[in-house]
């Protein structure tokens, strides 16, 4: 039996809704599918992205760019182990939402640092003529 | 302290205008028995919002960087194991040092001295995917889960995915564990009260040690 290409696969999950998906994907961690763990964890990331971004946001609405990818990494992962654990979950959206924002509300999360490096001068100089 | 009424037309009001301030700014100004209440209201906005305008634009980057971090996580082919890189991705993005990690966990389990070194070493050995997940306690994983705030079942769950003694491991136990006395490996430390006992129990004592 020929394979189905992993293309298809993605459109194919694409179109699923959040609840079945989730479940798929508990159901490949349990089973150990990895053929099909793949294309369902890049679905559920995608999904995830957005919602943690604006949960954050709305937290804090100046927040910097550092801090959001920071606090995004942690929302993330923190999602993926709420669904591949034994948890109950409605959906990837409800999930990343309410983790995005807990993360965000943290009250002992630290900003990120500035960058060391110092903006280099611009070099200009006059033409005449 | 103001009203709730106000706090929260006041926060509506500059959220319409753009010039929201973060959440725990408005919660500051009103007494703490409101608190949770004002938290739950601008959730209640915020979600109807949120259905009514989609999702945030994110930059196309920010897609990629996620998938990396989920490769990071789940990858095999980097043979340490689920709750590792977990542990070790967490700290990065709290912006956390190794040494703060073990400091709070020796705050958390009272250990000094020699003790605490054996804490260290052993932490590193867990991050590095040298351990059992199997053999990680529950009180370590509970103080874990309070460190990096997250569930410890999660953290246990990752610790039984994927999380074998592979090579690292055999490497680790072949030739011992430094501080730790190998014959403690061998026979279990289950009685040993000392501090040095208790590290050991902590990490290598199974869900009950």
């Amino acid at each position: 039996m020929n394979a189905i290409p992993i293309r298809t696969v993605h459109h194919q999950l694409s179109a699923l809704d959040d609840a079945t998906l989730s479940v798929m994907f508990k159901q490949a961690i349990d089973n150990g599918d990895q053929d099909l763990l793949e294309p369902l964890l890049q679905q559920l990331v995608i999904r995830s992205v957005p919602i943690i971004a604006r949960a954050v946001r709305e937290v804090d609405a100046t927040i910097s760019p550092r801090d959001l990818k920071a606090i995004g990494d942690e929302a993330l992962i923190k999602v993926l182990l709420g669904l591949a654990g034994e948890g109950d979950f409605a959906g990837i959206r409800p999930l990343a939402y309410g983790i995005g924002r807990e993360c965000a509300l943290d009250p002992d999360r630290r900003p990120a640092p500035e960058p060391k490096f110092s903006p280099s001068r611009p070099k200009l100089r006059l033409i005449h003529g | 302290m103001a009203d709730i009424d106000a706090v929260l037309a006041e926060a509506l009001d500059d959220i319409k205008h753009g010039r929201a301030r973060t959440v725990p700014d408005y919660l500051k100004l009103v007494p703490d028995a409101d608190r949770d209440r004002l938290e739950e209201l601008l959730a209640i906005f915020h979600t109807h919002q949120a259905a009514a305008e989609g999702p945030d634009a994110v930059e196309p980057q920010r897609y990629q960087e996620a998938l990396e971090l989920v490769q990071r996580v789940f990858s095999e082919e980097r043979g340490k194991g689920e709750l590792p890189t977990v542990l070790e991705e967490l700290r990065r993005a709290r912006k956390m040092g190794r040494e703060e990690v073990v400091g709070a966990l020796a705050q958390q389990f009272e250990l000094v001295g020699p003790a605490e070194h054996d804490l260290q070493r052993a932490y590193h050995r867990l991050e590095t995917g040298q351990l059992e997940g199997s053999r990680l306690s529950d009180r370590l994983l509970a103080a874990l889960g309070s460190i990096f705030k997250i569930e410890p079942r999660d953290l246990r769950s990752a610790a039984n995915r994927g999380f074998s003694a592979g090579p690292l491991a055999a490497q680790a136990f072949g030739r011992g564990l430094g501080e730790i006395d190998a014959d403690q490996l061998s026979t279990g430390a289950d009685d040993d009260p000392t501090d040095r006992g208790r590290v050991w129990q902590l990490f290598y004592g199974g869900p009950d040690g």
